[in-house]
């Protein structure tokens, strides 16, 4: 039965009270035996080395330290992580022979406190032969350079090429080909909580039980298992409820689960670890840093015909999982928003003396709508089109929905000129050119830049499997990938109170309330009737390999889920309330804690239904069902790629808006971003609040990567970015006035209409930022090819073109 | 992130400090408000021995202007200075500094000793002391001794302190009545250690002309450096624009700045030039102003 009733919205969220009296529970919060053991790890000062010998005799004398182990130890308990590509140097978390980068594990000191495992890091003995260097990507491609991995012989780990359509014929016809080069930093989430362990082996079933902030994707904890050579279900994998952010960068846990789980077996003790800020910014994960050449066939109109594309990856110093899947998203949404029907690209993922690469909101995502609204930009510029206008004579017509790209890309829906028109109108009620000129005739460099970009949500798993060659895919003895699903269940209590349970590993972006919306919609009640319990324990709570929250997934995938489970208690209400009402199920409406029989004065309690259900089962006819559901919900359309590397690679395509208005000291040449406008098709909203929030934070995260973050290694390997007081996120001061929308093209296709909104700016803010900031200098003529836009970068151009 | 072990000792007045830094004194290190040498110690950048807490030496946290003279105890939190209407009024550069640095929350705890002892590169208040006339008292069992600043800070990171001495007291002298400073920096973020940072204060006499010019700069420099050069150049008769920009360009030409990964030389020297200018017009305009009234 279809309820078609708006969703029930409330002040604040769920998930506030707790959280804002400081009753969160999150890792550090959980209580530990006495027996606990707390871990902390000696790392590598170099970023190449031998490691000429390892003495552990000092550090075992510190007071309180209980064991010291190194490679050689836990391998007899921990294999190599499996990699998606196969052949891949192994990947073990913690360094074999050599180290690789500053920051990598070498070996964990396991001791009383972390006072006096600190102790014993600072008293081991290691030696090391310092060996050259090589932390840029084009120079670790290079023939020359130094191997990271001897065996492997190259530094160039994965490289593939991809072909759409008919690219050939599109440039041999083109009026014009505009061709840019790229760079795109390393950088990370900085989640205000780092990571945390707490493991501990159990002999009598070989088994481990893990709690950690683990994000997912689930399809690691196979990964994981592996490692630790257990079934996956030997893994109990107990998720704190809270998680203090996690962004993407809490996937990338999933080494130190099996490190600190081998430790804690070899000691026959629980074993803690909590990260430190120091060992986040050297340790963690980040995004990965690109290096590329993009080019266009454009017709003499401005319409993009065909895209080359030259992508040089750095992933550091090992390709672990789910890497190369970093550059896929490149490929996937490579035409953007716009009609392009033939594409080339090249990708290679190579090593470097630099942390290991994994996901950072946006996966890919931000690195390729850089290259691409660079390239829109470009050609605006080199046609004498107006930037705006360029844009929109290449957008796809929301007539033309659904729409298959060439890459196989199942668009469901969209208006992007009515978003793009809505964003606009945010520019001229607010004066933005108006300002612009005013603020320039005072001698101000002001500028304003645009973004237009595709918001794939809801991964397919299947396209992380486009780093294989078709022919690997057609292998007997393949097991393809495909579709994203989820669980959700839910229970009427006998006091006739609604109680639902999802596993989402959430972090903070109140997905208990979102889920309570959905169900009182259904049910016809208050956001506050429905509890919502939000927890992973795997040996209680139901998981899929795509479970977790990342990619944008939850309201599609786990919306739906609690969709379809509320909609099939309610059927089942409807019929418990048939036989005690003595009316068809189809003639009963169930709203505000009532069930009515329509057109009669006939009605009951969802109270007296509960009740009734549970203490006079006997009386009721036999037929009747259960009042708990469980349902599961696969996201649509979602097939295994096929023998042409196409991909449906997303249940949902949102769009995004953006327009950035950024100022630059024109003496300090200091960049701050003034105001931001971001209108967002997100599907239907279930809380705009929520919404706001997430494209709040995807702005500031992505104005980080554009003006202010940066890991960046010097040529010996060393970060020179370890610390806040270089590594610099962007605080409230320096955050933009924000105007922010959202555009409801409603997905035909997923249960609610919704699309997902997690990622957002955080993957199109660089672009619309670096728009803003070629704006403000264009009476220098230069275009930002780089990022962070630092002070010292903009000097530069200004003063090579003054 | 855990220190290394070290014997915490909590003092309670001037004497017991005195005895503890004689007792333990290079082994010792100060907390006062701990936003640098917590940190510190915590990546075991400094693992002392010692740590003698005088956070309860509440006769070291005063402001007391009287005459010329404005004292400053040691332990006196930047929030207070932030907050003191006499210094606002008399010494309106350390009040324009003091909002520079960090945010308010590190401000509630941070103190003027503890940032004059660190001497770090790029920080705010040694730069406003350095600018202004400032003697530093420090104090020891072996007794009193009274340094300027030029003598008190000696490059990055190093002062004159002895292991057994404390700073006491920071004595400025006012710049006279009439005065307009201004503190310009230069930072990506708010409240980050200065990229460039210039500290200007000038008064006119009754004719009006600039008789009293303090100017210094501090970012890329080891210590911040106090302009007297382009003090001289500039004093007397307003200066036009070619005569400022050629003193600010001999002055930064004659100081010695270091480039590092993230901020190349010329580009310091180039935004050290620009704040200077900066900071030296509007204390050259708004000084012109309070005559003029």
């Amino acid at each position: 039965m279809q309820i078609d009733r708006p969703f029930p919205q409330i002040e604040g969220r769920l998930e506030d009270a707790r959280l804002l009296f400081g009753r969160g529970r999150y890792i550090d919060d959980l209580p530990v035996g006495p027996s606990t053991l707390h871990a902390a790890f000696t790392r590598s000062p170099y970023g190449h080395a031998t490691i000429a010998g390892i003495n552990k005799d000092a550090a075992l004398a510190v007071d309180g330290v209980v064991a010291v182990y190194t490679a050689a130890d836990l391998g007899a308990v921990l294999d190599p992580f499996p990699s998606i590509v196969r052949g891949a140097p192994e990947y073990r978390g913690i360094a074999t022979g050599k180290v690789r980068y500053v920051g990598e594990p070498v070996a964990v000191v396991l001791a009383r406190d972390r006072y006096a495992a600190e102790d014993g890091v600072s008293a081991l003995d290691i030696a090391y032969e310092a060996l050259p260097a090589v932390v840029d990507v084009d120079a670790a491609a290079a023939e020359t350079a130094p191997l990271l991995h001897d065996d492997f012989g190259t530094n160039v780990v994965w490289r593939n090429r991809y072909r759409y359509g008919d690219p050939e014929t599109a440039f041999r016809e083109a009026d014009r080909i505009v061709g840019i080069d790229l760079k795109f930093p390393k950088y990370n989430s900085t989640p205000l909580e780092t990571y945390g362990v707490i493991a501990e082996y159990l002999p009598e079933t070989d088994g481990y039980v893990i709690h950690g902030n683990f994000q997912g994707p689930f399809s690691l904890m196979p990964v994981l298992a592996r490692a630790l050579r257990v079934p996956d279900s030997r893994i109990r994998m107990v998720v704190p409820q809270d998680i203090g952010g996690s962004f993407g960068i809490k996937a990338m846990i999933y080494p130190y689960m099996g490190l600190i789980a081998a430790c804690a077996r070899l000691a026959e003790r629980p074993v803690k670890w909590i990260e430190d800020r120091a060992e986040h910014l050297l340790g963690s994960a980040s995004g990965t840093d690109r290096n590329s050449h993009i080019e266009a066939a454009v017709s003499r109109d401005g319409l993009v015909r065909a895209i080359r594309m030259n992508i040089r990856e750095n992933v550091g110093a090992y390709l672990r999982a789910p890497e190369p899947s970093c550059v896929m998203r490149s490929l996937t949404t490579f035409s953007g928003p716009y009609r392009i029907e033939s594409g080339e690209i090249e990708a290679a993922c190579v090593l470097t003396n630099t942390l290991p690469t994994g996901l950072n909101r946006g996966y890919g995502g931000q690195q390729y709508m850089f290259s691409l609204e660079r390239l829109m930009d470009a050609i605006a510029r080199e046609t004498g089109i107006d930037r705006i206008e360029v844009r929109r004579r290449n957008f796809l017509k929301a007539a033309e929905f659904p729409y298959r790209t060439t890459t196989g890309s199942y668009y469901d829906s969209g208006d992007y000129h009515g978003c793009l028109e809505r964003a606009l109108d945010y520019l001229r009620n607010e004066g933005w050119e108006r300002m612009r000129e005013e603020l320039r005739a005072s001698g101000r460099l002001v500028g304003i830049g645009v973004a237009t970009c595709v918001h794939s949500a809801a991964s397919n798993i299947g396209y992380v499997t486009l780093a294989l060659s078709p022919e690997e895919r057609a292998k007997r003895g393949y097991n393809a990938k495909s579709g994203t699903n989820d669980f959700a269940h839910i229970a009427l209590d006998a006091s006739g109170r609604l109680r639902v349970q999802i596993g989402t590993a959430g972090a903070g972006q109140g997905h208990a309330t979102a889920v309570a919306q959905i169900v009182a919609r259904e049910f016809g009640l208050g956001v506050r009737d429905i509890d919502v319990i939000d927890r992973i324990d795997t040996e209680t709570t139901p998981w899929t390999i795509t479970t977790g929250t990342y990619a944008s997934r939850f309201s599609v995938v786990v919306g739906g889920a609690v969709q379809r489970a509320a909609a099939r208690l309610a059927d089942h209400l409807r019929i418990i309330a048939s036989s005690l009402l003595d009316a068809p199920p189809d003639q009963i409406d169930i709203e505000e804690g009532m069930i009515r029989v329509r057109n009669s004065n006939s009605s009951l309690s969802l109270r007296q239904l509960a009740g009734a259900a549970q203490w006079n089962r006997g009386d009721l006819p036999d037929d009747v069902v259960q009042l708990h559901v469980s349902e599961s919900y696969g996201a649509p359309n979602l097939r295994s790629p096929d023998s042409e590397n196409r991909v449906n690679a997303a249940a949902t395509y949102g769009f995004m808006a953006d327009f950035a208005m950024v100022e630059i000291d024109p003496v300090t040449f200091v960049p701050r971003v003034l105001k931001y406008i971001a209108v967002h098709d997100v599907g239907t909203a279930i809380n705009p609040q929520l919404i706001r929030g997430q494209i709040a934070g995807g702005i500031v995260h992505g104005l980080g990567g554009a003006l202010y973050e940066h890991l960046d290694y010097d040529e010996s390997g060393q970060m020179m970015s370890a610390s806040f007081m270089d590594y610099l996120c962007p605080t409230a001061s320096e955050a933009p006035q924000m105007s922010i929308d959202h555009f409801d093209a409603k997905s035909p296709f997923t249960v609610l209409g919704v699309k997902g909104c997690g990622e957002n700016s955080a993957m199109s803010a660089p672009a619309a930022i670096a728009s803003a900031v070629d704006d403000a200098l264009s009476e220098f003529n230069g275009s930002i090819a780089e990022l962070p836009v630092t002070p010292p970068a903009i000097w530069r151009q200004v003063a090579g073109a003054s | 992130m855990k220190p290394a072990p070290f014997k915490y000792i909590e003092v309670a007045d001037e004497e017991a400090l005195t005895s503890a830094l004689a007792d333990y004194g290079d082994d010792a290190r100060l907390l006062a408000g701990g936003q640098s040498l917590v940190p510190m110690m915590n990546f075991r950048v400094v693992s002392p021995e010692v740590v003698i807490d005088l956070n309860r030496v509440g006769a070291l946290s005063y402001i007391d202007c009287r005459d010329d003279v404005c004292r400053i105890g040691a332990l006196t939190r930047h929030a207070m200075i932030e907050d003191s209407d006499p210094l606002s009024r008399r010494c309106a550069l350390l009040g324009q500094a003091v909002r520079n640095v960090a945010h308010r929350a590190v401000r509630n705890r941070g103190t003027t000793g503890g940032t004059l002892a660190l001497a770090y590169p790029g920080a705010e208040i040694p730069l406003a002391l350095m600018t202004l006339d400032t003697d530093i008292i420090l104090r020891s069992k072996r007794g009193e001794r009274r340094l300027g600043m030029k003598d008190f800070v000696l490059g990055a990171l190093d002062t004159s302190l002895s292991g057994d001495e404390y700073i006491r007291q920071v004595e400025i002298r006012m710049p006279p009545p009439g005065s307009a400073a201004s503190f310009v920096e230069t930072s990506r973020r708010h409240g980050d250690f200065a990229i460039a940072a210039a500290a200007v204060v000038a008064a006119r006499d009754d004719h009006g002309r600039l008789d009293y010019l303090r100017a210094g700069v501090a970012g890329g420099t080891g210590a911040p450096v106090r302009l007297t050069a382009l003090e001289e150049a500039l004093s007397g008769d307003d200066p036009d624009d070619g005569r400022m920009a050629d003193s600010v360009h001999e002055a930064i030409a004659a100081i010695e700045v270091f480039g590092d990964h993230h901020y190349p030389e010329d580009f310091r020297r180039h935004v050290l030039k620009g704040v200077l200018q900066r900071a030296l017009k509007d204390a050259i305009v708004g000084s012109e102003r309070r005559h003029v009234r």
